[in-house]
């Protein structure tokens, strides 16, 4: 996979992630082209379309799901993959809506990081993907308590 | 609003900027976060990206995290501090935190330039090796970039990457395979000893993300290896068999050359390409490269399949395969080849598979489509064009659908065309002549199919190619001529142009070419025109034709058919004596109940024979349920009848059953009102029903019986009229009114409702404003209400309280 990204209906982004080095002017000029491109297909056309290379779309609810993969990747496989972010989106937030996309953007990057690695399925289980998340979530609170309790007593 | 926000954001940056100068780490981890999300709304952050490395290097997991995100959002290979970066990578690699590890891996895939490929690929290397399996599985998939970034990592680090391949953990294992399948992609040579390792990995797998990924690796390694192709012919069918779309699709793109395989690839891929969702249709339209002979129409209405099919390529041509064309071109580089509009014509999609054509003719299925597309393919691309040309005129081509045989006809004279005019360049008179002569012996097969544009396709190419046989005879060149046939393009004419041409002056369309027919035509055609009569009329015809037994055969014969037919409404009842098998039948007239009760049958004829209605007449419908045939027939028993009921007397009129004037076939409901007298009201009063009725269906008829019960109370008499207070106080004044009360304790209701709900059920009109005070008084809880009546009758005033206590106890 080169790159995914998440938009709203009104063609607001809110993932990116790329899997190749891009400059910002030229992310900025794909991501707009897409969006565009997207956004102005009817909802019965299917999923798939060809843009340089190759784009899958999926919309769930109010949010566009869109992957960009080469010519030889397989398709459905990376319909397989939005379902499978998705689906572990849900299971951590519990039903899942774009509210939680917005207000939890880098919960939604880290689990995508677990997921996926160079744009490669990094782990087909979605249970380890919930649990790797989970440890980490649980690291960052350990940190956390510690700190207060330093920073009550005067030390920082 | 775009202002504002501008300013917004513009004051948000400020903000930014002065939480990054600060010391505190959290604050600035927070600011880098804010920044993520603003690059993400299209704002540039390249000026943070020390600040990034800063909060990159933070000992806490939390902020390091956020540094590292927002490196691998923004940081790239124009990125001038990214070398800063290397340092605080290997620590983080080597941290005896695995997440600390972990992020920094994540984070590097997506900014790893050569540089830091370089310098890091030792350290990645050995995390392939660490005892986490977490840190294996993105060791391992990192390395992959570090691979295209920095090529000459991958020698030392092959040995290891293959031993990923028989990791204990399945997550690492799926990884190295990723790697190698990815890497295999691009140099399949290098990793062919691998299959049988990969083999072993496809057999013994279950995971389906793993196994479409080694199907991937073998479809890039088969072609090479032909042996290959063979040996993975079962584990692939039984595949195939397992599972659906998705492999399936890999399957078809590294497909070896085995017929049977190909049957059931072809087999699955048709019902792919008649699913009705879209995204099916786009998949099976395979690339050309994946030789696949397919015998399938795309509908043609089916943009997304005929965007996919990409333009042939010559490399194919060359191999002697047949060009997968279509119609129209794909609407330019960039998306939009989608939409209806786009492309219109029929489209079939055309695979040779490699060596067909020794194969025959089974295998090929000629593309529909734009001719001139296929003629220039063709007359510049075929390297053998004899030997196609000799294929397509083979007698197995007859075989096909005389689509494709149309087809065929008319690319075989694009094909003889170029030939021709090959051999005439090259100077070879007699190979010319061979050609047409070879024309002239296949085309004769064409010219008798039954198809007729085949048919006179080939009789037209049958002419031309002898007229050019005589030319040749005399030595005149013909090929310039014959090309020229086909010089220009032909659009496709629309449906509707036809009617566009504006008709000649004196020219009728409408007038009879020929002489109308004559006359003996015309007699056969009488006979049609008394079959449209009514049998009845038809009947009469022939009557005096025939005899009196014929007659009267012919009389039975009918009228059985229309006792059968349940369509035929009875005439009005005359003694009905050809109904013999039912019992006596008289002629009542009809007379309307009023039943509520719908009666539900499905599925049956019914012959309803009729009502036997106990009580006096009052209105009711009654409603016939869908799927229930009732035939109008004259009604069977009379009968007597009692009412359950031990309060009421008797009704006194006796009726016979009563007629339910229709009949219902399947599916239909209907509605006939029957009237009832009710000869006193004074008391409660039941009606006790039976509805008979014949259901008809295709074993035959039934004779069916559906009672029914309804009660009528004294209520139901009731009419409301509205009484003004004049009237009202009169009437309480009156002595000849007989009184009676009831009281009903234990009332929980408002006395508001309970009114509501007495006047609705027993349709009095009242009014509660004045007595609404009254109850003021009471405390929560229950409460009584008393009801006085006045009525001429007593009986009916007995009853109808009854009734009003009754109600009254629900409240």
């Amino acid at each position: 996979m080169q790159f995914m990204l998440l938009f709203s209906r009104q063609g607001k982004l809110r993932l990116q992630k790329w899997y190749v080095p891009l400059s910002d002017k030229e992310k900025k000029k794909i991501t707009r082209e897409l969006v565009q491109t997207v956004l102005a297909r009817k909802p019965k056309m299917c999923s798939f379309l060809e843009w340089r290379d190759l784009k899958i779309v999926k919309r769930y609810a109010s949010l566009y799901f869109c992957c960009a993969i080469e010519d030889q990747d397989n398709e459905l496989i990376t319909l397989e993959i939005i379902h499978r972010y998705v689906e572990l989106l849900d299971k951590y937030f519990g039903s899942v809506c774009e509210l939680d996309i917005i207000f939890n953007f880098e919960k939604a990057y880290f689990i995508l990081d677990e997921f996926l690695l160079g744009g490669e399925v990094q782990e087909t289980s979605k249970k380890n993907v919930l649990k790797a998340i989970e440890q980490a979530d649980l690291l960052q609170e350990e940190a956390e308590t510690p700190r207060s309790v330093l920073e009550e007593i005067g030390l920082t | 609003y775009l202002q504002a926000s501008a300013k917004y954001i513009s004051q948000c940056i400020d903000e930014i900027k002065q939480e990054l100068k600060q010391d505190n780490i959290a604050v600035k981890a927070n600011a880098v976060c804010k920044l993520t999300y603003l690059q993400m709304l299209g704002y540039d952050i390249s000026w943070a990206a020390f600040n990034i490395i800063e909060v990159m290097s933070a000992s806490k997991f939390t902020f390091k995290r956020i540094g590292y995100l927002a490196a691998s959002q923004c940081f790239h290979e124009g990125t001038d501090v990214i070398m800063l970066t290397t340092n605080q990578i290997r620590k983080d690699l080597s941290s005896p935190s695995q997440y600390d590890t972990g992020v920094a891996l994540t984070g590097l895939s997506c900014f790893v330039t050569p540089d830091l490929a370089r310098d890091l690929a030792n350290d990645i290397m050995t995390l392939m090796s660490h005892t986490k399996p977490y840190i294996r599985k993105k060791a391992v998939l990192i390395m992959y970039k570090v691979f295209l970034k920095y090529p000459e990592s991958l020698r030392p680090a092959f040995p290891r990457l293959k031993e990923k391949l028989e990791d204990p953990d399945p997550g690492v294992q799926s990884a190295a395979v990723n790697v190698i399948c990815e890497l295999a992609r691009r140099n399949p040579k290098n990793y062919l000893s691998l299959a049988p390792l990969f083999f072993k990995l496809m057999t013994s797998s279950t995971n389906n993300w793993v196994l479409i990924k080694i199907i991937k690796l073998f479809g890039a390694l088969t072609p090479l290896e032909p042996r290959l192709g063979k040996k993975l012919i079962e584990p692939l069918t039984n595949l195939i068999h397992r599972f659906s779309v998705s492999v399936l699709i890999s399957l078809s793109s590294g497909m070896p050359n085995h017929s049977a395989s190909i049957q059931l690839c072809v087999q699955k891929l048709r019902i792919l390409i008649e699913d009705s969702d879209q995204n099916c249709e786009f998949l099976s339209v395979p690339a050309p490269g994946a030789c696949v002979a397919l015998g399938l129409s795309i509908p043609h209405d089916s943009p997304v399949g005929l965007a996919r099919a990409p333009a042939c390529s010559i490399d194919m041509l060359y191999q002697g395969f047949w060009p997968v064309t279509r119609p129209g071109a794909r609407t330019g580089a960039s998306g939009a080849s989608e939409g209806p509009g786009a492309l219109a014509p029929p489209f079939q999609v055309l695979s040779v598979w490699p060596g067909a054509w020794g194969w025959g003719s089974a295998h090929v299925t000629p593309v529909a489509g734009r001719p001139a597309h296929r003629a220039l393919l063709v007359r510049r691309h075929l390297q053998e064009p004899q030997q196609t040309l000799e294929a397509m005129l083979r007698p197995k081509v007859t075989t096909l659908p005389g689509h494709i045989q149309a087809v065929y006809v008319q690319n075989v004279v694009k094909l003889y065309a170029s030939i021709l005019q090959q051999k005439e360049q090259a100077a070879e008179p007699e190979a010319a002549q061979d050609v047409t002569q070879l024309m002239v012996e296949r085309l004769p097969q064409f010219v008798q199919s039954a198809d007729l544009e085949v048919q006179e396709r080939a009789s037209c190419v049958l002419q031309l190619v002898k007229h050019i046989q005589k030319l040749q005879a005399k030595d005149v060149p013909v090929a310039e001529e014959v090309s020229a046939l086909f010089a220009g393009e032909l659009n496709p004419v629309a449906p509707k142009a036809q009617k566009k041409v504006p008709v000649p002056e004196g020219l009728d369309l409408d007038a009879w070419i020929n002489e109308p027919p004559s006359d003996s035509e015309s007699e056969d055609e009488k006979p049609k025109a008394i079959f449209h009569d009514e049998e009845q009329r038809h009947a009469k015809q022939r009557q005096p034709e025939a005899e009196e037994e014929e007659l009267a055969r012919r009389r039975e014969a009918r009228k059985q058919e229309q006792a059968n037919n349940p369509f035929y409404i009875k005439s009005s009842p005359s003694p009905q004596k050809r109904y013999q098998d039912m019992p006596g039948v008289e002629h009542i007239p009809v007379v309307q109940i009023d039943l509520s009760v719908p009666l539900k049958v499905p599925g049956k004829y019914l012959h309803r024979r009729g009502v036997k209605a106990k009580r006096d007449r009052e209105t009711q419908t009654l409603k016939q349920a869908p799927g229930s045939q009732l035939a109008a027939q004259s009604p069977t028993r009379g009968s007597n009848s009692r009412t359950a009921s031990p309060a009421a007397p008797e009704g006194s009129s006796v009726h016979d059953g009563v007629p339910v004037p229709f009949q219902l076939p399947p599916g239909i409901s209907n509605e006939a009102q029957f009237v009832f007298t009710i000869q006193s009201i004074v008391m409660a009063q039941k009606l006790k029903g039976t509805l008979s009725f014949i259901a008809k269906n295709d074993e035959g008829s039934t004779h069916e019986k559906l009672d029914f019960k309804l009660h009528f109370s004294c209520t139901s008499y009731l009419v409301t009229t509205p009484c003004y207070s004049d009237a009202f106080a009169k009437l309480l004044e009156s002595g000849d009114l007989s009184m009676s009360s009831i009281k009903v304790d234990g009332i929980s209701m408002s006395f508001q409702n309970l009114l509501a709900k007495i006047c609705f059920h027993h349709h009095f009109s009242g009014k509660a404003s004045d007595v609404a005070g009254r109850w003021g008084g009471f405390t929560r809880g229950e409460k009584s209400v008393s009801v006085d009546g006045k009525c001429s009758d007593a009986t009916l005033l007995s009853n109808l309280l009854a009734e009003m206590k009754a109600t009254l106890a629900e409240c």
